[in-house]
């Protein structure tokens, strides 16, 4: 207790200084007088009497001084007042204080966001219930793995996991659709799950309104019910709370909805192998399903998604030993395949949602880190300058008595109050950035809308902007550590040299500046170059001028194969007939959705088993398909309506070399894995498309009749006339004159769809190489100021080299001559740095090898020009120097 | 050494403050600065400014009180009074002192050989 009452005296005393100081000098004047009343009193005359009471007291001003120090805490109240002088200092040099916070808080900011997206996407855990023990179940066929390293799950095998598998505590099974929502106000076509009613309670997350899915909900029948996800309710529902029990009307049937998700709940299971369909998988409805065992075969149907929460203490790897073991058991099954193994392939579920995007977001944490280390060595080096010319006055203290600790607080408090400024002002920043990285982040960077600013990316910013000081903080502080205060008070302090250490820490500097931004500057060009390889790659179609849109065939209306096929059929007539169209074709997939729907091929005649059957990815099209895409058919033709009813096909170039390889193709023909589909005939030859994405491959396709087996949902791609977006409303009228009730979605034009796919590597490229240009704009501007402060510091020894007859630019060239070497030295490391990073790179880049000599040539050579440019004007300044006045000046 | 005053040191001189309020009851600053030199037959060099710092100490430990009232010519003086707490603490340091005292005497006369 006693301290506490002492701390809070101390606190009073420091906020009473006036009150106390004045009551002080009220005693002693009183001790004075009483003291002179004594010696009075004793006989001693009057000015004798008041010298002696003066000189018993010991002198006034040194008893309120140690009263000064006993009462406060001395160390803190020097402390405030060299921040007091801190930021009047700051205020003073209002252009250094504007720019350093400026800089500071362009890199804090920067970089907290980054941190913020990386926080969000790889460390956050994913929301749902003790998510670290939610892995996603994949299956693998090694003799398969050339055209699919992991297949989705088959819902008979997971049967069998479900009652065998003990290190895993519960499995759920997920099938995706699209179910037409009706009834109320618009038909709104949405992405739906069926799925076994367990899910929830795998996943562990709670209904924010009404409940989740129950077992008794598909034990004896699949019940009419659903539950659907914050933002359907939110868009469709208007968020009304009487809807639980209500009826929605899906794909014509009835539903009671039971329940809504919570707010932060994410879907983040696919059926896709692709990884770039992830983000957009967005399952608004769930639906339960009832599995009958009998629905599948031991073979094939790899269909669903499988997710399965572990038991306390396994790994995934654990499980995936005892599935393989399960997995051999079940393809003892196997009836007519030949060899064919299966295996299991079972990760945690965060690293399989986010696969493919750590390196990405790494780098980009390391560029923008990168770019904050350059402004800090920057700053750095200004503040350098600033504490050398006040070096006068740091000797007069050190003089005077003042400590180390005192003499170099002024400048780390000044680094500080820049620091802690730019964190606030930073993370400000960051919040702003965040909001339009959530509206503009490229679909294929899963998680993003799940990014914000928390408390780490907080306490990130302070601790980032205390290392930034600490790092331009102390450079200055080096340098004041060795004042010597006769040196710097000699009259002619100003032509005082520095040491050499102190040039030889700015160089540094200098250099290792040079050296991050040709690093940074290199990683940039390689991917901007990547992403010009990218742009100018043989997409094997064109989409200029090609609108896409998918329409979805009611099961209630269009149930079997041959009212779809009249549809479609009339539509394409009718679009057909349509000015502004050229041509207008159908295709179960589209180029570049990430979407994939493989078969075998069967070729006339072949008895091979089915492993060692080709596999290869089918589409559905209709005659004028490859007019429209501009899929040019190198060989025989086309698909026509006059084929109808025979079933004819047209294959790709590599589908022909990997099934029918050195033969011609045409003429032959083959079947489909299901025996009774009856057999397709090739009639044509078509050029190779990058369907699976543009940096990809081409892959082998089977392009059958569009009548072998209508899709009911189709895409519709269009090649326009006129501009493809003024196409939409006749393709839409189009439609809807012949069927108002068939949804019309996903209206896009093909340019969009690509520049969709390619958009993550945009972005990154993008950002890198803004990065990139900051950081060289950074590092030029240091190594201006330092050789603009260099030269002026020269002035006397320039001006007399020219008065001894030395030419302008042998001494312009003397003045910068020091400013080079650095930056020649940073150029090498940092390209020497480059090349060593080459391998972590090699899987970012499309076409480029990792030490590209154009990229490092052009880099180099942007760097000298901008160091070029940099040292110009201080040897401008240099060489016209008038010499009679430098040597005068003084 | 004789009649050289010795020097005092911070400590000791709160604990002779502590002591002199404690038998002279409530004085102002220059009062007690006089008692010790006089109740030490001058031996004590006292700078007397170092007293305020000593009172301002002891009053921030709740050691001593101070109040302003008047002097006797009615003269307006800060006056300064022991407070219980200060009381226990002037015992305790009291203690202290002496067992120091008793332990640096044996140490200084103990003999050689022991």
């Amino acid at each position: 207790m006693g301290w506490l009452r002492f701390a809070f005296e101390k606190i009073r005393a420091l906020a009473g200084r006036d009150r106390l100081d004045r009551e002080l000098d009220e005693e002693l004047k009183i001790h004075l007088e009483i003291s002179t009343a004594d010696y009075i009193a004793r006989g001693v005359p009057q000015a004798e009497a008041r010298k002696r009471a003066l000189m018993d007291l010991g002198g006034i001003d040194l008893a309120r001084e140690i009263h000064r120090e006993t009462r406060g805490v001395p160390w803190l109240e020097g402390l405030w007042q060299d921040s007091k002088y801190a930021l009047r200092a700051l205020r003073n040099d209002a252009r250094f204080t504007v720019m350093a916070l400026a800089v500071l808080t362009l890199g804090i900011g920067a970089n907290t966001a980054v941190f913020s997206i990386v926080n969000g996407v790889l460390r956050r855990p994913l929301p749902y219930g003790h998510s670290e023990r939610l892995v996603s179940i994949q299956e693998v066929i090694p003799q398969l793995a050339h055209v699919a390293p992991v297949l989705p799950v088959n819902g008979r095998h997971y049967l069998d996991w479900a009652r065998n598998a003990r290190t895993l505590e519960s499995l759920a099974l997920i099938r995706t659709a699209e179910l037409n929502l009706t009834g109320a106000g618009e038909p709104e076509r949405l992405q739906a799950a069926k799925v076994t009613a367990n899910l929830f309670d795998v996943l562990g997350v709670p209904a924010q309104l009404g409940r989740t899915l129950v077992p008794d909900d598909s034990a004896r029948e699949e019940s009419r019910v659903a539950v659907i996800t914050d933002s359907l309710w939110r868009g469709r529902f208007a968020s009304s709370r009487q809807l639980i029990g209500q009826t929605v009307e899906l794909n014509g049937a009835a539903y009671v909805v039971v329940g809504v998700l919570g707010r932060d709940f994410r879907p983040y299971f696919r059926t896709s192998m692709n990884v770039q369909s992830a983000g957009k998988y967005q399952i608004e409805v769930y639906t339960p399903w009832k599995i009958d065992e009998n629905e599948w075969g031991w073979a094939g149907e790899h269909n669903y998604a499988c997710v399965g929460r572990m038991k306390a203490g396994v790994t995934p790897r654990q499980v995936q030993a005892e599935l393989d073991v399960l997995q051999a058991g079940i393809a003892t099954r196997f009836e007519n395949t030949g060899k064919m193994d299966l295996l299991s392939n079972v990760t945690a579920l965060q690293d399989h949602v986010v696969v493919g995007s750590r390196k990405e977001l790494l780098l980009l944490l390391a560029a923008v880190g990168a770019v904050l280390l350059i402004a800090s060595f920057n700053l750095g080096n200004l503040m350098l300058v600033r504490a050398l010319a006040r070096r006068r006055e740091a000797a007069v203290r050190a003089a005077l008595g003042a400590t180390r600790f005192r003499l170099a607080s002024r400048s780390v408090l000044e680094g500080l109050y820049l620091a802690l400024s730019a964190a606030g002002l930073g993370a400000v920043l960051a919040y702003q950035l965040l909001v339009w990285f959530r509206i503009s982040a490229p679909s294929g960077l899963p998680r993003a809308d799940e990014v914000s600013l928390d408390w780490l990316s907080v306490l990130f910013a302070v601790g980032v902007s205390l290392a930034a000081a600490v790092i331009f903080g102390l450079i200055p502080f080096r340098s004041l550590w060795r004042v010597h205060p006769q040196e710097a008070l000699r009259a002619g302090g100003r032509s005082a040299t520095e040491s050499r250490s102190g040039v030889l820490l700015r160089e540094t500097i200098v250099g290792i500046e040079v050296a991050l931004s040709v690093c940074l500057l290199i990683v940039a060009g390689l991917l901007v170059n990547s992403f010009r390889r990218l742009q100018e790659v043989d997409r094997g179609f064109r989409p200029e001028k090609v609108l896409t849109a998918e329409v979805s065939l009611p099961a209630t209306r269009y149930g079997d194969d041959e009212k779809r096929r009249r549809f479609l059929s009339e539509l394409l007539r009718q679009l057909n007939e349509q000015p502004e169209i050229s041509s207008a074709g159908v295709s179960s997939l589209l180029p570049l959705r990430g979407q994939i729907w493989t078969d075998i091929v069967r070729p006339e005649g072949d008895k091979r088993p089915i492993a060692e059957l080709p596999i290869v990815p089918y589409r559905a099209v209709s005659a004028e398909y490859f007019e429209a895409m501009g899929i040019p058919i190198a060989a025989g033709r086309s698909l026509q309506e006059s084929d109808y009813p025979r079933l004819t096909a047209v294959i790709s170039a590599r589908a022909a070399a990997q099934i029918w390889p050195g033969q011609n193709p045409i003429g032959k023909r083959f079947s489909r894995a299901m025996a009774d589909s009856g057999f397709f005939e090739v009639v044509g030859i078509a050029g190779d498309v990058r369907s699976a994405g543009l940096d990809l491959q081409p892959e082998p396709t089977v392009y059958s009749a569009l009548w072998a087996r209508v899709p009911r949902t189709a895409a519709i791609a269009v090649r326009t006339r006129v501009g493809p977006r003024e196409a939409a409303a006749t393709l839409r009228k189009t439609v809807w004159s012949q069927d108002p009730l068939v949804p019309v979605s996903a209206v896009q034009t093909m340019q969009e769809i690509e520049d969709d796919s390619t958009a993550p590597r945009r972005f990154l490229m993008m950002l890198v190489a803004g990065f990139s240009l900051a950081a060289l704009l950074i590092a030029g501007l240091g190594t201006y100021s330092v050789l603009a402060y260099t030269t002026s510091r020269r002035r006397q020894e320039i001006g007399i080299r020219l008065v001894l007859g030395a030419s302008p630019p042998s001494v312009a060239w003397m003045a910068v001559r020091q400013g080079v070497v650095p930056v020649v030295i940073g150029v090498a490391a940092g390209v020497a740095g480059a090349l060593a990073l080459g391998g972590i790179l090699s899987s970012l880049l499309f076409e480029v090898v990792p030490n590209d000599p154009i990229t490092f040539v052009a880099v180099t050579a942007l760097m000298s020009a901008a160091a070029g440019m940099a040292c110009f004007v201080p040897a401008r300044r240099a060489a016209a120097m008038d010499p009679a006045e430098t040597v005068r000046y003084e | 050494m004789g009649k050289s005053k010795l020097e005092l040191l911070q400590g000791t001189l709160d604990l002779l403050v502590l002591q002199t309020l404690a038998t002279m009851g409530p004085m102002h600053g220059y009062g007690i600065a006089r008692r010790i030199e006089q109740v030490s037959g001058n031996q004590i060099l006292l700078n007397q400014g170092t007293i305020y710092a000593s009172l301002v100490r002891l009053q921030q430990h709740g050691w001593i009180s101070a109040a302003w009232g008047a002097s006797d010519n009615n003269r307006k003086a800060k006056y300064y009074s022991l407070t219980e707490l200060g009381l226990k603490q002037l015992s305790e340091e009291r203690h202290t002192w002496q067992r120091l005292n008793a332990v640096i005497g044996m140490v200084l006369t103990a003999p050689a050989g022991e």
